[in-house]
Protein backbone atom coordinates (compact mmCIF):
# COMPACT_ATOMS: atom_id res chain seq x y z
CA UNK A 1 0.00 0.00 0.00
CA UNK A 2 1.36 3.44 -1.00
CA UNK A 3 0.92 6.69 0.60
CA UNK A 4 -1.09 9.42 -1.07
CA UNK A 5 -0.30 13.11 -0.28
CA UNK A 6 -3.17 15.26 0.41
CA UNK A 7 -3.26 18.87 -0.42
CA UNK A 8 -5.98 21.48 0.24
CA UNK A 9 -5.51 22.38 3.57
CA UNK A 10 -3.51 25.72 3.50
CA UNK A 11 -6.33 27.98 2.79
CA UNK A 12 -7.95 26.62 5.68
CA UNK A 13 -5.34 26.50 8.29
CA UNK A 14 -4.73 30.20 6.92
CA UNK A 15 -8.70 30.94 7.51
CA UNK A 16 -8.17 29.39 10.72
CA UNK A 17 -5.16 32.02 11.81
CA UNK A 18 -7.42 34.70 11.51
CA UNK A 19 -10.02 33.41 13.43
CA UNK A 20 -7.81 32.48 16.03
CA UNK A 21 -6.76 36.45 15.85
CA UNK A 22 -10.73 37.43 15.81
CA UNK A 23 -11.31 35.02 19.00
CA UNK A 24 -8.09 36.50 20.92
CA UNK A 25 -8.82 40.32 20.27
CA UNK A 26 -12.75 38.86 21.73
CA UNK A 27 -13.58 42.02 19.93
CA UNK A 28 -12.22 44.13 22.84
CA UNK A 29 -11.76 48.01 22.06
CA UNK A 30 -9.12 47.86 25.38
CA UNK A 31 -6.18 45.60 23.76
CA UNK A 32 -4.61 44.03 26.88
CA UNK A 33 -0.87 45.13 27.44
CA UNK A 34 1.43 42.60 28.28
CA UNK A 35 2.52 44.72 30.98
CA UNK A 36 -0.68 44.81 32.98
CA UNK A 37 -0.50 41.05 32.60
CA UNK A 38 2.83 41.43 34.15
CA UNK A 39 2.12 43.40 37.18
CA UNK A 40 -1.74 42.33 37.76
CA UNK A 41 -1.32 38.43 36.66
CA UNK A 42 1.89 38.10 38.45
CA UNK A 43 0.84 34.09 39.95
CA UNK A 44 0.09 33.36 36.57
CA UNK A 45 3.29 34.50 34.86
CA UNK A 46 5.54 33.11 37.67
CA UNK A 47 4.09 29.54 37.10
CA UNK A 48 4.90 30.30 33.34
CA UNK A 49 8.29 31.04 33.71
CA UNK A 50 8.87 27.89 36.15
CA UNK A 51 7.05 25.72 33.86
CA UNK A 52 9.03 27.33 30.84
CA UNK A 53 12.14 26.94 32.54
CA UNK A 54 12.82 30.80 31.72
CA UNK A 55 12.99 33.49 33.91
CA UNK A 56 11.50 36.20 31.61
CA UNK A 57 8.87 38.16 33.61
CA UNK A 58 7.64 40.45 29.87
CA UNK A 59 8.58 37.40 27.53
CA UNK A 60 6.20 35.21 29.84
CA UNK A 61 3.66 38.05 30.13
CA UNK A 62 3.66 37.99 26.38
CA UNK A 63 3.42 34.29 25.94
CA UNK A 64 0.01 34.34 27.92
CA UNK A 65 -1.32 37.28 25.49
CA UNK A 66 -0.74 35.03 22.59
CA UNK A 67 -2.10 32.13 24.20
CA UNK A 68 -4.94 34.08 25.17
CA UNK A 69 -3.89 32.82 29.09
CA UNK A 70 -3.45 28.45 28.33
CA UNK A 71 -0.60 27.77 30.60
CA UNK A 72 0.55 24.51 28.92
CA UNK A 73 0.54 26.80 25.46
CA UNK A 74 2.31 29.91 26.87
CA UNK A 75 4.82 27.62 28.38
CA UNK A 76 5.51 25.59 25.39
CA UNK A 77 6.09 29.20 23.45
CA UNK A 78 8.34 30.40 26.15
CA UNK A 79 10.15 27.47 26.01
CA UNK A 80 10.20 27.35 22.38
CA UNK A 81 11.72 31.22 22.53
CA UNK A 82 14.51 29.73 24.90
CA UNK A 83 15.69 27.02 22.61
CA UNK A 84 16.28 30.25 19.73
CA UNK A 85 19.05 32.01 22.27
CA UNK A 86 22.40 30.69 22.98
CA UNK A 87 23.54 30.20 26.33
CA UNK A 88 26.56 32.10 27.01
CA UNK A 89 26.81 32.15 31.17
CA UNK A 90 26.30 30.50 34.24
CA UNK A 91 25.68 32.46 37.40
CA UNK A 92 27.50 32.43 40.63
CA UNK A 93 25.99 29.64 42.69
CA UNK A 94 22.68 31.48 44.38
CA UNK A 95 22.16 30.72 47.82
CA UNK A 96 18.37 30.58 48.64
CA UNK A 97 19.16 31.26 51.91
CA UNK A 98 20.42 34.43 51.10
CA UNK A 99 17.18 36.05 49.74
CA UNK A 100 15.95 39.12 50.94
CA UNK A 101 12.30 37.93 51.97
CA UNK A 102 8.37 39.25 51.36
CA UNK A 103 7.76 36.30 52.83
CA UNK A 104 8.66 33.17 55.87
CA UNK A 105 6.00 31.17 57.88
CA UNK A 106 7.02 27.16 59.72
CA UNK A 107 3.99 25.24 60.06
CA UNK A 108 6.56 22.71 62.13
CA UNK A 109 7.83 25.55 64.44
CA UNK A 110 5.57 28.26 66.11
CA UNK A 111 8.68 30.42 67.08
CA UNK A 112 11.59 30.13 64.70
CA UNK A 113 13.98 32.88 64.73
CA UNK A 114 13.53 35.87 63.08
CA UNK A 115 9.71 35.17 63.50
CA UNK A 116 7.25 34.62 60.71
CA UNK A 117 6.26 37.29 58.19
CA UNK A 118 2.94 36.29 56.56
CA UNK A 119 3.76 38.31 53.63
CA UNK A 120 1.59 38.18 50.33
CA UNK A 121 -0.77 35.31 50.84
CA UNK A 122 -4.44 34.46 50.17
CA UNK A 123 -4.46 32.01 52.95
CA UNK A 124 -6.42 33.55 55.16
CA UNK A 125 -8.81 35.37 52.84
CA UNK A 126 -12.89 34.73 52.21
CA UNK A 127 -13.16 32.70 48.96
CA UNK A 128 -15.64 35.10 48.36
CA UNK A 129 -15.86 36.81 44.96
CA UNK A 130 -15.07 40.89 45.40
CA UNK A 131 -17.47 42.53 42.93
CA UNK A 132 -16.05 45.70 43.84
CA UNK A 133 -13.34 44.68 41.57
CA UNK A 134 -15.74 45.25 38.63
CA UNK A 135 -14.96 49.00 39.47
CA UNK A 136 -11.63 49.69 39.70
CA UNK A 137 -10.36 52.43 38.66
CA UNK A 138 -6.34 53.73 38.26
CA UNK A 139 -7.52 56.15 41.16
CA UNK A 140 -8.48 53.57 43.26
CA UNK A 141 -4.44 51.91 42.69
CA UNK A 142 -2.91 54.93 43.07
CA UNK A 143 -5.09 55.62 46.56
CA UNK A 144 -4.12 52.53 47.66
CA UNK A 145 -0.61 52.69 47.41
CA UNK A 146 -0.23 55.75 48.60
CA UNK A 147 -1.88 54.14 51.94
CA UNK A 148 0.23 50.98 52.21
CA UNK A 149 3.64 53.32 52.20
CA UNK A 150 4.28 52.20 55.83
CA UNK A 151 6.94 53.72 57.42
CA UNK A 152 8.43 51.50 60.27
CA UNK A 153 11.01 52.90 62.39
CA UNK A 154 11.94 49.51 63.32
CA UNK A 155 13.19 47.68 60.63
CA UNK A 156 16.46 50.08 59.31
CA UNK A 157 17.82 47.20 57.49
CA UNK A 158 17.25 43.98 55.17
CA UNK A 159 17.04 41.29 58.19
CA UNK A 160 18.62 38.12 58.00
CA UNK A 161 16.60 34.86 58.60
CA UNK A 162 18.60 31.69 59.77
CA UNK A 163 17.56 28.48 58.39
CA UNK A 164 15.13 26.42 60.34
CA UNK A 165 16.88 23.48 58.87
CA UNK A 166 20.02 25.09 60.39
CA UNK A 167 18.69 25.10 63.58
CA UNK A 168 17.63 21.35 63.51
CA UNK A 169 21.47 20.68 61.83
CA UNK A 170 22.93 22.31 64.81
CA UNK A 171 20.26 20.08 67.46
CA UNK A 172 21.94 17.01 65.70
CA UNK A 173 17.58 16.10 65.31
CA UNK A 174 18.37 15.56 61.02
CA UNK A 175 19.16 12.12 59.84
CA UNK A 176 22.24 11.56 58.37
CA UNK A 177 22.29 11.93 54.45
CA UNK A 178 23.55 9.39 52.14
CA UNK A 179 23.67 11.57 49.06
CA UNK A 180 26.02 10.89 46.26
CA UNK A 181 28.86 13.64 46.05
CA UNK A 182 28.66 15.37 42.92
CA UNK A 183 31.69 17.73 41.17
CA UNK A 184 29.14 19.56 38.81
CA UNK A 185 25.38 19.56 38.53
CA UNK A 186 24.24 17.77 35.66
CA UNK A 187 21.65 20.15 32.93
CA UNK A 188 19.19 17.83 31.78
CA UNK A 189 18.38 20.32 29.06
CA UNK A 190 22.22 19.56 27.35
CA UNK A 191 22.19 15.77 28.44
CA UNK A 192 19.39 13.20 27.93
CA UNK A 193 18.34 12.17 31.19
CA UNK A 194 19.12 8.56 31.91
CA UNK A 195 17.73 6.72 34.72
CA UNK A 196 18.45 6.67 37.47
CA UNK A 197 18.93 10.59 37.61
CA UNK A 198 21.14 12.31 39.66
CA UNK A 199 19.93 14.21 42.40
CA UNK A 200 20.77 17.59 40.36
CA UNK A 201 19.11 16.37 37.03
CA UNK A 202 16.20 15.58 40.00
CA UNK A 203 15.53 18.83 41.29
CA UNK A 204 15.96 20.81 37.65
CA UNK A 205 13.21 18.26 36.03
CA UNK A 206 11.05 18.99 39.42
CA UNK A 207 11.73 22.13 38.95
CA UNK A 208 10.11 22.51 35.43
CA UNK A 209 7.29 20.91 35.63
CA UNK A 210 4.01 21.67 35.54
CA UNK A 211 1.58 22.87 38.93
CA UNK A 212 -1.00 20.71 38.27
CA UNK A 213 0.59 18.02 37.76
CA UNK A 214 2.64 17.72 40.31
CA UNK A 215 0.20 19.19 43.17
CA UNK A 216 -2.43 15.93 41.42
CA UNK A 217 1.20 13.56 42.59
CA UNK A 218 2.26 15.51 45.52
CA UNK A 219 -1.69 14.80 46.95
CA UNK A 220 -1.67 11.45 45.82
CA UNK A 221 1.43 10.42 48.17
CA UNK A 222 0.10 12.34 51.25
CA UNK A 223 -3.31 10.72 50.42
CA UNK A 224 -2.46 6.98 51.36
CA UNK A 225 -0.22 5.95 47.91
CA UNK A 226 3.00 7.28 49.14
CA UNK A 227 4.80 6.79 52.27
CA UNK A 228 5.49 10.76 52.97
CA UNK A 229 2.97 13.58 54.92
CA UNK A 230 5.60 16.04 55.58
CA UNK A 231 5.24 19.60 57.71
CA UNK A 232 6.64 22.38 56.24
CA UNK A 233 9.60 23.25 57.97
CA UNK A 234 9.97 26.81 56.32
CA UNK A 235 8.29 28.40 53.46
CA UNK A 236 10.21 31.56 51.84
CA UNK A 237 9.47 33.53 49.23
CA UNK A 238 11.76 36.27 48.36
CA UNK A 239 14.46 37.89 46.03
CA UNK A 240 17.53 36.36 45.10
CA UNK A 241 20.40 38.24 43.97
CA UNK A 242 22.02 37.21 40.85
CA UNK A 243 26.20 37.55 39.31
CA UNK A 244 27.91 36.18 37.06
CA UNK A 245 31.63 35.78 36.51
CA UNK A 246 33.02 38.92 34.76
CA UNK A 247 34.35 37.46 31.44
CA UNK A 248 38.19 37.10 32.03
CA UNK A 249 38.27 37.74 35.48
CA UNK A 250 37.52 35.38 37.69
CA UNK A 251 38.12 37.58 41.43
CA UNK A 252 35.54 40.44 39.54
CA UNK A 253 31.44 39.86 39.76
CA UNK A 254 28.76 41.49 37.97
CA UNK A 255 25.43 41.72 39.05
CA UNK A 256 22.40 41.14 36.80
CA UNK A 257 19.56 41.30 38.84
CA UNK A 258 17.42 39.64 40.76
CA UNK A 259 14.69 36.62 40.62
CA UNK A 260 11.96 36.04 42.97
CA UNK A 261 11.93 32.10 44.49
CA UNK A 262 10.08 30.10 46.53
CA UNK A 263 12.06 27.67 48.61
CA UNK A 264 10.17 25.06 50.54
CA UNK A 265 11.99 22.62 53.64
CA UNK A 266 9.48 19.74 54.17
CA UNK A 267 10.12 17.97 57.26
CA UNK A 268 9.36 14.24 57.28
CA UNK A 269 8.25 12.40 60.68
CA UNK A 270 11.16 9.91 61.44
CA UNK A 271 8.37 7.26 62.05
CA UNK A 272 7.28 7.54 58.32
CA UNK A 273 10.57 7.33 56.77
CA UNK A 274 12.33 3.85 56.46
CA UNK A 275 15.98 2.90 56.40
CA UNK A 276 16.41 5.45 59.02
CA UNK A 277 19.40 4.59 60.55
CA UNK A 278 20.41 7.68 62.47
CA UNK A 279 16.97 7.70 64.07
CA UNK A 280 16.34 11.37 62.95
CA UNK A 281 14.12 13.91 61.01
CA UNK A 282 14.44 13.77 56.73
CA UNK A 283 13.80 16.91 54.74
CA UNK A 284 12.14 17.36 51.35
CA UNK A 285 13.25 20.37 49.11
CA UNK A 286 11.77 22.66 46.54
CA UNK A 287 12.41 25.69 45.24
CA UNK A 288 11.05 26.88 41.95
CA UNK A 289 10.63 30.55 39.75
CA UNK A 290 8.31 33.49 41.48
CA UNK A 291 5.75 32.81 43.59
CA UNK A 292 4.66 29.55 43.45
CA UNK A 293 4.22 27.85 46.75
CA UNK A 294 1.58 24.79 45.54
CA UNK A 295 4.46 24.25 43.28
CA UNK A 296 7.09 24.31 45.82
CA UNK A 297 5.94 22.67 48.08
CA UNK A 298 4.53 19.45 45.92
CA UNK A 299 8.16 19.94 44.55
CA UNK A 300 9.73 19.02 48.23
CA UNK A 301 6.79 16.31 48.83
CA UNK A 302 7.84 14.75 45.53
CA UNK A 303 11.55 14.75 45.73
CA UNK A 304 11.33 13.32 49.10
CA UNK A 305 9.13 10.61 47.67
CA UNK A 306 11.56 9.75 44.90
CA UNK A 307 14.19 9.60 47.38
CA UNK A 308 12.39 7.08 49.90
CA UNK A 309 11.53 3.07 48.83
CA UNK A 310 8.20 2.18 48.03
CA UNK A 311 5.39 0.94 46.02
CA UNK A 312 3.16 3.83 44.84
CA UNK A 313 3.60 5.74 41.30
CA UNK A 314 5.70 8.90 43.59
CA UNK A 315 8.12 6.72 44.64
CA UNK A 316 8.95 5.50 40.62
CA UNK A 317 11.66 8.77 39.15
CA UNK A 318 10.44 7.88 35.81
CA UNK A 319 6.93 8.11 36.31
CA UNK A 320 6.73 11.01 38.15
CA UNK A 321 9.52 12.78 36.00
CA UNK A 322 8.25 12.19 32.37
CA UNK A 323 4.88 12.52 33.24
CA UNK A 324 5.21 16.28 34.91
CA UNK A 325 6.75 18.16 32.51
CA UNK A 326 4.37 20.40 30.83
CA UNK A 327 5.56 20.74 27.22
CA UNK A 328 5.74 17.44 27.12
CA UNK A 329 2.57 15.83 28.19
CA UNK A 330 0.16 18.61 26.50
CA UNK A 331 2.49 17.97 23.14
CA UNK A 332 1.78 14.77 23.18
CA UNK A 333 -1.97 14.63 24.27
CA UNK A 334 -2.39 17.42 21.56
CA UNK A 335 -0.54 15.60 19.18
CA UNK A 336 -3.84 13.21 19.07
CA UNK A 337 -5.82 16.18 17.35
CA UNK A 338 -3.02 15.56 13.78
CA UNK A 339 -4.00 13.91 10.85
CA UNK A 340 -3.45 10.23 11.55
CA UNK A 341 -5.92 9.14 8.83
CA UNK A 342 -2.91 6.21 7.69
CA UNK A 343 -2.76 4.48 11.00
CA UNK A 344 -6.44 4.80 11.39
CA UNK A 345 -6.63 3.20 7.52
CA UNK A 346 -4.44 0.75 8.14
CA UNK A 347 -6.69 -0.30 11.15
CA UNK A 348 -9.58 -0.17 9.24
CA UNK A 349 -7.84 -2.31 6.68
CA UNK A 350 -7.04 -5.00 9.17
CA UNK A 351 -10.36 -5.19 10.89
CA UNK A 352 -11.94 -5.89 7.53
CA UNK A 353 -9.50 -8.42 6.15
CA UNK A 354 -10.07 -10.19 9.98
CA UNK A 355 -13.83 -10.13 8.84
CA UNK A 356 -13.42 -11.69 5.58
CA UNK A 357 -11.03 -14.46 6.85
CA UNK A 358 -13.58 -15.05 9.97
CA UNK A 359 -16.25 -14.91 7.42
CA UNK A 360 -18.08 -12.29 8.97
CA UNK A 361 -17.98 -9.63 12.27
CA UNK A 362 -16.40 -10.27 15.14
CA UNK A 363 -18.11 -10.41 18.19
CA UNK A 364 -18.86 -7.14 19.56
CA UNK A 365 -17.27 -7.55 23.05
CA UNK A 366 -18.80 -4.45 24.44
CA UNK A 367 -22.32 -6.56 23.58
CA UNK A 368 -21.39 -9.58 25.38
CA UNK A 369 -22.62 -7.92 28.53
CA UNK B 1 34.61 50.49 42.89
CA UNK B 2 33.99 46.77 42.57
CA UNK B 3 32.59 45.97 39.35
CA UNK B 4 29.79 43.66 41.51
CA UNK B 5 28.70 46.90 43.36
CA UNK B 6 28.87 49.37 40.47
CA UNK B 7 26.89 46.81 38.63
CA UNK B 8 24.23 46.73 41.50
CA UNK B 9 23.74 50.32 41.17
CA UNK B 10 23.65 50.53 37.10
CA UNK B 11 20.96 47.48 37.13
CA UNK B 12 18.41 49.63 38.94
CA UNK B 13 19.47 53.09 38.42
CA UNK B 14 16.92 54.86 36.20
CA UNK B 15 17.65 54.83 32.57
CA UNK B 16 18.07 58.38 32.48
CA UNK B 17 20.91 58.04 34.77
CA UNK B 18 22.88 56.11 33.54
CA UNK B 19 22.28 57.37 30.35
CA UNK B 20 23.59 60.58 31.21
CA UNK B 21 27.12 58.90 32.31
CA UNK B 22 26.93 56.93 29.02
CA UNK B 23 26.41 60.26 26.93
CA UNK B 24 29.16 61.67 28.92
CA UNK B 25 31.56 58.89 27.27
CA UNK B 26 29.98 59.43 23.81
CA UNK B 27 31.03 63.07 23.47
CA UNK B 28 34.39 62.51 24.35
CA UNK B 29 35.82 59.10 23.19
CA UNK B 30 35.06 57.12 19.99
CA UNK B 31 32.92 54.04 21.24
CA UNK B 32 33.38 50.99 19.04
CA UNK B 33 30.44 48.68 19.52
CA UNK B 34 31.77 45.15 19.36
CA UNK B 35 28.36 43.27 20.53
CA UNK B 36 25.25 44.69 19.97
CA UNK B 37 22.76 44.55 22.58
CA UNK B 38 21.69 41.18 22.32
CA UNK B 39 19.09 38.55 24.04
CA UNK B 40 20.99 35.23 25.72
CA UNK B 41 20.71 32.79 28.36
CA UNK B 42 22.23 32.41 31.74
CA UNK B 43 21.79 29.11 33.29
CA UNK B 44 21.28 29.76 37.20
CA UNK B 45 22.99 27.53 39.39
CA UNK B 46 21.55 27.20 42.78
CA UNK B 47 22.41 25.69 46.18
CA UNK B 48 20.07 22.83 47.65
CA UNK B 49 19.65 23.54 51.22
CA UNK B 50 18.65 19.95 51.61
CA UNK B 51 22.01 18.25 50.06
CA UNK B 52 24.22 21.46 50.47
CA UNK B 53 24.98 20.26 46.51
CA UNK B 54 24.08 22.56 43.89
CA UNK B 55 21.69 21.84 40.83
CA UNK B 56 20.27 23.90 37.90
CA UNK B 57 17.05 25.08 38.38
CA UNK B 58 16.47 26.67 35.29
CA UNK B 59 17.31 30.22 32.82
CA UNK B 60 17.37 32.95 33.30
CA UNK B 61 17.04 35.67 29.86
CA UNK B 62 19.70 38.71 29.68
CA UNK B 63 20.74 41.54 27.51
CA UNK B 64 24.34 41.93 26.74
CA UNK B 65 26.68 44.20 25.00
CA UNK B 66 29.99 44.58 24.42
CA UNK B 67 32.39 47.67 23.27
CA UNK B 68 35.49 49.26 23.66
CA UNK B 69 37.03 52.43 23.82
CA UNK B 70 40.78 53.10 23.14
CA UNK B 71 40.94 49.23 22.94
CA UNK B 72 39.55 48.74 26.90
CA UNK B 73 36.52 46.57 26.71
CA UNK B 74 33.11 47.53 28.27
CA UNK B 75 30.82 44.56 29.07
CA UNK B 76 26.97 45.02 30.07
CA UNK B 77 24.87 42.69 31.03
CA UNK B 78 21.17 43.12 32.41
CA UNK B 79 18.13 40.73 33.06
CA UNK B 80 15.51 40.96 30.80
CA UNK B 81 15.27 42.50 27.00
CA UNK B 82 16.83 46.13 28.36
CA UNK B 83 18.98 47.20 24.81
CA UNK B 84 19.68 50.70 25.97
CA UNK B 85 20.39 49.92 29.28
CA UNK B 86 22.88 46.95 28.19
CA UNK B 87 25.17 49.47 26.14
CA UNK B 88 25.09 52.41 28.75
CA UNK B 89 26.46 49.57 30.88
CA UNK B 90 29.11 48.34 28.51
CA UNK B 91 30.13 52.25 27.89
CA UNK B 92 30.73 52.90 31.25
CA UNK B 93 32.11 49.85 32.51
CA UNK B 94 34.76 51.13 29.81
CA UNK B 95 35.13 54.10 31.34
CA UNK B 96 36.11 52.60 34.46
CA UNK B 97 38.22 49.77 32.77
CA UNK B 98 40.13 52.82 30.79
CA UNK B 99 39.99 54.96 33.95
CA UNK B 100 38.79 57.91 31.95
CA UNK B 101 39.10 61.04 34.04
CA UNK B 102 35.16 61.79 33.58
CA UNK B 103 34.66 58.92 36.33
CA UNK B 104 35.75 60.63 39.10
CA UNK B 105 33.27 63.06 39.13
CA UNK B 106 30.83 59.71 39.22
CA UNK B 107 31.33 58.69 42.62
CA UNK B 108 29.82 60.80 44.40
CA UNK B 109 26.08 60.60 42.25
CA UNK B 110 26.81 56.75 42.40
CA UNK B 111 26.40 56.31 46.02
CA UNK B 112 23.41 58.81 46.52
CA UNK B 113 21.89 56.10 43.34
CA UNK B 114 22.96 53.45 45.44
CA UNK B 115 21.18 55.01 49.22
CA UNK B 116 18.04 55.61 46.98
CA UNK B 117 18.10 52.05 45.68
CA UNK B 118 18.48 50.45 49.36
CA UNK B 119 15.92 52.55 50.33
CA UNK B 120 13.28 51.19 47.76
CA UNK B 121 14.25 47.90 48.58
CA UNK B 122 13.94 48.62 52.41
CA UNK B 123 10.80 49.87 51.77
CA UNK B 124 9.33 46.57 50.28
CA UNK B 125 11.02 44.78 53.22
CA UNK B 126 9.17 47.16 55.47
CA UNK B 127 5.55 46.29 54.24
CA UNK B 128 6.31 42.64 54.27
CA UNK B 129 7.24 43.22 58.00
CA UNK B 130 4.43 44.51 59.13
CA UNK B 131 2.75 40.96 58.30
CA UNK B 132 4.73 39.95 60.66
CA UNK B 133 3.00 37.34 63.26
CA UNK B 134 2.91 38.23 66.73
CA UNK B 135 1.80 34.96 68.93
CA UNK B 136 0.63 35.31 72.05
CA UNK B 137 -0.60 32.31 74.43
CA UNK B 138 -4.39 31.37 74.28
CA UNK B 139 -3.86 31.19 78.38
CA UNK B 140 -7.21 32.62 80.11
CA UNK B 141 -8.96 33.51 76.98
CA UNK B 142 -11.83 31.56 77.81
CA UNK B 143 -12.31 34.10 80.94
CA UNK B 144 -11.93 37.08 79.21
Amino acid sequence: MGYVTVTGGQTAIEEAEKLLHHYRTGQSSHPLHPETIEKQMRLLVDRIMGEGGLYAPDHASLALKQAEGDPAEAAFLLRAYRSTLSRNFYTKTVDPGEMRLIRRISSTFKDIPGGQVLGPTYDYTHRLLNFSLREETEEDFSEFLEAVDIDSEQVEQTPSFKKVTELLKAENLLADSEMEQEQEPVDITREKPAFPLSRSARLQSLARGETGAMSALAYSAVRGHGKVHPTIGELRVGYADIEIEYPGRENESLYIGETMLTEVETVNSFTETINNQAGGLNLGYGLVFGHNELKAISMAVLEHSLATEGEAPVHDEEFVLLHIDSVDSSGFISHMKMPHYVTFQAQLNRLRKFQEEEGGKPEDESRKQ
Amino acid sequence: MKKARLSRILVHASLDFIEDFSNQIEENYQISLETKPQKSLVLMKTKDSVSGLNFYNGEILVTECKVTIHHFHGFGIVMGEQPDRSFYMAVIDAAFNAELPEISSWKDRLIQEEARIEKEKLSETKNAEASRVQFDTMEGFDER
